[in-house]
Formats: structure tokens, sequence, C-alpha cells
């Protein structure tokens, strides 16, 4: 009788790819400075006109970090601390220089019900305090799950882009205009809403959204050769994503995607639809994307033009080569140090990193 | 040698099956589905479905030495957080775990569901009232 080794062999060719590892070579040609010691969790950080820095640390807490001192800014948004809920992301106004407007965005519990859901404020900063507090929007309804808040902020023509994520909530939240969360959105710099967004004429639709059919996205910058939004987003098991937002786009989570979930099982059979966009690119095993920047200085040689988003899954900087709007290479930088949560380049043209349980970091390539 | 396979597909599927039918009590058994759900929600992300954890960055629930024998740490940390050098199954990991902003009830269902999956054992019921005594000491 013949012993049937069929059943075995899909068994440990399942347990190979349960167990998918990330190839991407290590990259040892740079070295990092810390500049900022001993931070939690920086989600969201930005530059102040002086050179110092604002950091947003997930706890609530936000530090202003100047002449290598740490000052608390008293008088922070109320958050909602809970999973993946917390203070997210900071974004200066185009025009801070002038107007002084800081944007936050964190889970916030303001409503009836329990729980809490993503939101987005705007206030100054005098003595060390926010002031002038104005919530600009706040996704409903609340909840306790945990999961999948968004949030970046980011400014492109003068108008106010954000993320909020699905809210663990797939089957009900990404695909229907009624609701929040699986979206971008944009608005005007005080909170109104733009007559020319793509859904101001739909029936019952959240006049805010942007773009739609998104599960995660923690990671949104403005392509600055190209001027398009760029974002990337949290996919199930191996289907995370970097996406160009759209005006009215459907980037088609959960319909089509390119992952499964975390047990092993099927979402949907569909990785493309007439109607709905292809990512751009897309990780498989996922790397858990946060924090997003392009290289457009000198200071980084032929990387210029790259990508660089953060793995909070396998702790790494990913260096991703572009060619004409593709990732052709990808790249680990910093390997190993941390959870990277948040990327952006200074004003000094340098890529500052933030990473959990240390802090931020300057990375610095080295001389070939 | 048909009757040997059979026995082997039959001991994988005892194996990858869930140990929590045994005679466990009806508020056991509640508290772990309860828990279920609080895994879905807070844990997986880095823990995995199977509680397998990511290599060399977060450490496994999964047949873990250290639940075993750090039951009460491993019910503050889901509470508080943790944070810096442990030693799950003779690996050292040195990671943050933030905390969660779990209530008591929170984490004791999802500590019952930890407890009684994936090789690890229990049939004791960990109730919230434990976990604010632990969390107490």
């Amino acid at each position: 009788m013949k012993f049937k080794f069929g059943p075995f062999i899909i068994v440990i060719i399942a347990s190979f790819f349960a167990c998918a590892q990330d190839k991407n070579p290590i990259n040892i040609k740079h070295s990092y400075e810390v500049i900022v010691k001993d931070l939690n969790n920086p989600w969201g950080f930005t530059f102040l006109t002086d050179g110092s820095i604002l950091i947003n640390e997930k706890d609530g807490r936000i530090i202003h970090f100047k002449n290598n001192k740490k000052t608390e800014i008293k008088n922070p948004p109320k958050v909602y601390l809970r999973g993946q809920g917390g203070l997210l992301d900071i974004e200066l106004h185009p025009n801070y220089k002038n107007n002084g407007w800081i944007y936050f965005s964190f889970a916030y519990s303001d409503g009836d019900e329990n729980g809490g859901n993503t939101s987005i404020m705007r206030a100054k900063i005098k003595n060390d305090s926010l002031i002038n507090k104005e919530i600009l929007y706040k996704a409903v309804p609340n909840t306790t799950k945990g999961q999948h808040f968004g949030s970046r902020i980011v400014f492109k023509d003068g108008y106010l882009f954000f993320s909020i994520g699905e809210r663990g909530e797939r089957d009900i939240n990404p695909q229907d205009l009624t609701r929040d969360g699986g979206k971008i959105y944009r608005l005007n710099d005080d909170g109104s809403i733009p007559k020319d967004n793509p859904f101001v004429d739909t029936k019952n639709a959240k006049t805010a959204i942007w773009s739609y059919g998104h599960r995660n996205p923690q990671g949104m910058k403005i392509n600055p050769f190209t001027n398009e939004i760029w974002s990337h987003e949290h996919g199930p098991r191996g289907g995370d994503e970097i996406n160009i937002i759209k005006k009215g786009a459907n980037y088609g989570w959960p319909v089509i995607t390119y992952g499964i979930n975390y047990s092993g099982t099927a979402i949907t059979d569909q990785t493309k639809k007439e109607g709905m966009q292809q990512p751009l690119h897309y990780w498989d095993p996922s790397i858990a994307p946060s924090g997003m920047a392009f290289i457009n200085s000198d200071k980084y040689g032929d990387w210029k033009g790259s990508l660089l988003v953060g793995s909070l899954k396998f702790q790494y900087l990913d260096l991703c080569t572009l060619q004409k709007g593709k990732v052709i290479k990808e790249q680990r930088l910093l390997d190993g140090l941390g959870r990277v949560r948040s990327v952006e380049q200074g004003p000094d043209g340098y890529i500052y990193v933030g990473i959990e349980n240390l802090g931020i970091v300057k990375l610095k390539r080295n001389k070939e | 040698m048909k009757k040997t396979g059979l026995i082997l597909v039959a001991l994988i599927l005892i194996i990858s099956c869930k140990s929590s039918d045994k005679k466990a009590s009806p508020e056991l058994k509640s508290s772990i589905a309860q828990g279920e759900k609080v895994y879905q929600n807070f844990c997986i992300n880095c823990h995995m479905a199977n509680g397998e954890g990511i290599e060399d960055a977060y450490p496994p629930l999964a047949n873990s030495d250290y639940l075993e024998n750090n039951l009460e740490a491993s019910i503050k940390g889901i509470k508080n957080g943790m944070k810096g050098k442990i030693t799950v199954n003779g690996k050292t990991y040195n990671n943050v775990m933030t905390p969660m902003g779990l209530n008591n009830q929170e984490v004791a269902d999802v500590t019952n569901y930890i407890l009684n999956n994936w090789g690890n054992n229990s049939d004791t019921l960990i109730t919230s009232k434990e976990v604010s005594k632990i969390l107490l000491k």
C-alpha cells in the first residue's frame, strides 16, 4: 500500500507560508544618531520654524524638544487611550509662520456612546500650552474596538487631508459612504467642507470623504516630485499596500485585497475589480507600515527620490527605490532598532525617524 | 501503512484542536469566548493568530513557559503594558508593549483565552476580582 504524502506536503508548504519571512536585504552603509532620547511611542512629530521638534506621544503627551530639552505642552487634547488609539499625528498649517495653527489627530470619546473614534483638532501654542482648540472633525459612532484609527494628516493645495481606519468593522464601514471609517477625508483648513468634494451631492454621504475602501492608513505624504498624495495602509495578512490617493476613488477593501485573515482563511478571492484601484505596491509578508517620507534632499546621494516606510512588525525602515512610479527594490535601514512609527524629512534635509521605546534618530548615509 | 497515515492525520487534528473543550466550567467557557474577541481585537497584530508571536520581536504565547511561571506578572503586563527584557522558551526579547486600556474583566477574559489555547493548560478561572487583587500587589 502506498503512503499518501500529498496532504503532508500541503501542510508543510502551508506552514512555510504561515511563517513567511521578510527577505529584504539589510543595508549596512548607513548609520544613525539619537537626537531625542527616551520616548515611548513617538506617533507623530513635526519641525517648527526654529528647528525645534513637536512630538506626539501616543499616551497623550505633547513634547516640545528644543535645545536638547523636553518641555511638556500643557492642555493637550483629551485622548481615548485604548488599543491602537491615543494621540496620533501632528502637522503644521502650511502658513504656520503667520497663523500658528497646528493640526492633531487623536482618538476621542466625545459623544453619547461608549468608546471612541478618530478626531481632528487644530490649536495654537502659547506659553507652552495649547490654546484656541477647535475640533474640526469627529468620526462617529464611538466604539470600544481597539483597532484601526488611522491616522495621518497632510496638506495639499491649502486643503487638509486625513485618514481614518475602518475601526475593526470591515464589513460595514469602508464601502459605505454614509459611514465614517476606512476613508481619506478632505476639509478646508478651518474644518468646513470644500464645495467640490466628490460626494457632496451623494445622498446621506459623509461629505468630507475624498476616497474610500481603505483599511488602516498610517502613512501619508505628498510626493514632492509629482504633487500626488501617497498613502500606505495596513492590510490583512500579506496585504499591506501603497496607494496614490485620487478624488472619489475606491481602494477596494474588503472586496478586493491581496491579503488573507490572520487565521489563514480567505477574505475574498478577488484581487482586482472594475471601479476599484489597484495598489501601486503590496507587501507579502506584511511589514505593518507606519510613517512615510520621500527623500527630497541632496543629503543621501542617489537615494534622492526614494520612499521611506517604517515597519512596525519587522522593526526596520524600508528604503523603497522607485522607478517610473513603481517600487523596484527594497532594503532594510536601521534594522532591529525598534518598531518604526514615524518618518519625516527635517528642514535641514536629513531624515528623522521616530522609533518606539527609543526616541527620534537622524539617518546618515556612509560615504561610499 | 494506510492506517499509519490516518493515525498521523488524526494526531495532527487533535494537536491543532483547541484544548478548551475539556471539562471547563460554563463560566470559564464564556470567559474564554469573550477573551477570544479581546484577543482578536487587541493582541493578534503582534502575537499572531495562534499565539506564535514574531521571531526576535514579539514573544510567543503558545506553549509559553513565561506565562506558566509568571502568571501574575503576565496579568499585570496585559493591564499596564510591559517593557524591557524577558525570556520566553529560552529566547530573550527586549521590547515594549503599550497598555491597551483594557478593563479588569477584559484582562481576565483574555488571560483565560490564552491560558486555554495553543498548548497552554489551565483549569482555573481567572476572574476580574482576582485581576484587581493581583494589580494591587
